[in-house]
């Protein structure tokens, strides 16, 4: 009976040991080939809802931008705060707390009412940090989440000074969405105005000009892009290169005063 | 007195010797230690998301013990036939209720305790204390929110079986949580026969998001006007008082 256990054993370790490598080396040429398959066990487990929690997270990450109030629709037109790049930090007035339509006496209704935060308050300045954890996570749930990957992309450069870490977060992204022309903008981005590498920024913003063009998009975008790729040119001496590109903006946008000065501006060269 | 202290003591004693508080309480340190130290993109400073966790999980752990050690002492006490040397002697069946629910609060507020001072001490060392009078009052209102939870399992474990009043407490917990702004509104908003249904409805429920206090503690708001802790604390004590006496009422027409 033991040699016999023993012997089962021997032939499960050997074909284990025969198989086992072929495993790993099909997996890892797999998710190379495929990076978007590259998910911790837990994560590929939640399956679509994954999804939810990701954009859970950014919520979250909005309301502690908001001093873990709730997000309130009509102060920023009903979308999310932390999404306003350039939010001012004081365009908001504080809330007046309205006049209860509960009597003193109802003492149970009025409880809730007295303990629940109401005031309207922006995180600012070194507090913007607190919503960092909120940000990863969001992509760490959902790596597709291209939404997350840009805003956390910024959150880190811009608003924390961590252009390194930005750019290296972001050129993850990139591998796990390579189709996306929202980070590969943003990379652009942050190459052109915090590195000051405009051969690395045109490099990024070709490319997300390319993929934008592949994907239903609307002209706002296209000028954002655009915009950032003509001033690369520019920098880099490209005059023409630029000039084209801001003529196809006007074409876009044919009222727009500023792109009218600046082709004048170029021409005039 | 001295019979209600004497088995409460007995169920102090459980605390000592049952692992659960243990299991709590190594999870907590462990899941404080590791969200201490995780490091985002090298940022530095990061605190409110562990004050959040770390108040939330506190806040949990504790309501685990207070409910499981509470709900399981009556079907405990009838099973192992325990129940009937103490009530051989001379204390009232309403004195046994009593000392039962004392004996769950002085369990779960140990626990607390020891949960919250944890919870303190990973804030001072991240250098991100909340004031003084702040965490006073979440102190004080967890105290109050395990009495609420005991009383509620006390008076459950006299109408139902062990697993059907853990079941029922964690399900009222989380739907009164969850949903008890979005009652209040609606009574608010409604009028006639639905508003004064709502509004007994509302004042019969046990009200667990008064004892909330994870936004305040969370993000560093002002502490709560006094008035306010005194009404909680006293809403406490009557719905306490309340339960018990019912409690003991159900208790004593147990036919044994």
């Amino acid at each position: 009976m033991n040699v016999k256990a023993l012997l089962v054993l021997f032939v499960w370790l050997v074909a284990a040991a025969a198989i086992v490598p072929r495993v790993d080396a099909y997996n890892h040429s797999f998710l190379s080939q495929n990076p978007e398959f590259d998910v911790p066990v837990l994560m590929r487990m939640l399956g679509e809802g994954r999804s939810i929690l990701s954009n859970l997270s950014i919520l979250q990450a909005d309301r502690y931008f908001h001093g873990g109030v709730g997000h309130e629709d009509e102060r920023h037109q009903g979308s999310l705060s932390i999404l306003e790049n350039e939010t001012a930090d004081e365009d908001y007035s504080p809330v007046v707390k309205s006049k209860s339509k509960v009597s003193p006496y109802n003492i149970l209704f009025r409880i809730p009412e007295e303990t629940e935060v109401t005031e309207h308050a922006h995180l600012n300045g070194d507090q913007l940090k607190e919503i960092v954890p909120w940000l990863y996570y969001a992509s760490e749930i959902d790596p597709h989440n291209v939404r997350a990957c840009t805003l956390t992309g910024f959150y880190i450069a811009d608003k924390m000074g961590k252009v390194d870490e930005g750019i290296a977060y972001l050129r993850k992204a990139l591998r796990n969405n390579p189709e996306s022309w929202e980070i590969s903008a943003e990379l652009g981005r942050i190459y052109y105005q915090h590195e000051k590498n405009y051969t690395e920024a045109e490099r990024f913003l070709y490319r997300a000009w390319l993929l934008l063009e592949k994907t239903p998009h609307d002209k706002f975008q296209e000028r954002y892009v655009l915009t950032l790729l003509a001033a690369c040119y520019e920098k880099q001496g490209r005059t023409k290169e630029a000039m084209k590109l801001y003529e196809h903006i006007q074409e876009l946008f044919p009222d727009a005063a500023p792109v009218r000065e600046r082709i004048k501006k170029l021409s005039s060269k | 007195m001295k019979a209600i202290w004497a088995i409460a003591s007995v169920m102090m004693r459980e605390l000592v010797r049952k692992k659960d508080f243990y299991i709590l309480l190594i999870f907590l340190l462990a899941l404080l230690g590791f969200l201490s130290s995780q490091s985002f993109f090298n940022v530095e400073g990061i605190s409110r998301y562990i004050k959040d966790f770390g108040y939330s999980l506190v806040t949990l752990f504790s309501f685990i013990i207070a409910v499981t050690f509470t709900a399981k002492q009556m079907p405990g006490e009838l099973e192992s036939k325990t129940i009937y040397p103490l009530l051989a002697k001379p204390v009232s069946r309403h004195t046994i209720i009593l000392g039962k629910f004392l004996g769950g609060v002085v369990i779960s507020s140990i626990s607390f305790v020891l949960f919250y001072g944890i919870f303190c001490i990973f804030q001072w060392i991240g250098g991100t204390g909340n004031s003084f009078m702040l965490l006073g009052q979440g102190f004080l209102f967890g105290i109050l929110f395990l009495c609420l939870v005991c009383a509620i399992a006390m008076f459950l474990s006299n109408i139902m079986t062990l697993g059907a009043n853990i079941t029922l407490s964690v399900l009222l917990y989380i739907m009164i949580s969850g949903f008890a702004d979005s009652v209040r509104d609606s009574v608010l908003f409604s009028k006639g026969i639905t508003s004064v249904l709502g509004g007994i409805f509302y004042y019969l429920i046990p009200h667990f998001e008064f004892y909330d206090l994870r936004i305040r503690i969370t993000h560093s708001w002002d502490p709560l006007p006094g008035w306010i802790v005194v009404a909680v604390a006293l809403y406490t004590c009557i719905y306490c008082f309340v339960l018990i006496y019912f409690a003991g009422l159900i208790f004593r027409r147990k036919r044994l």
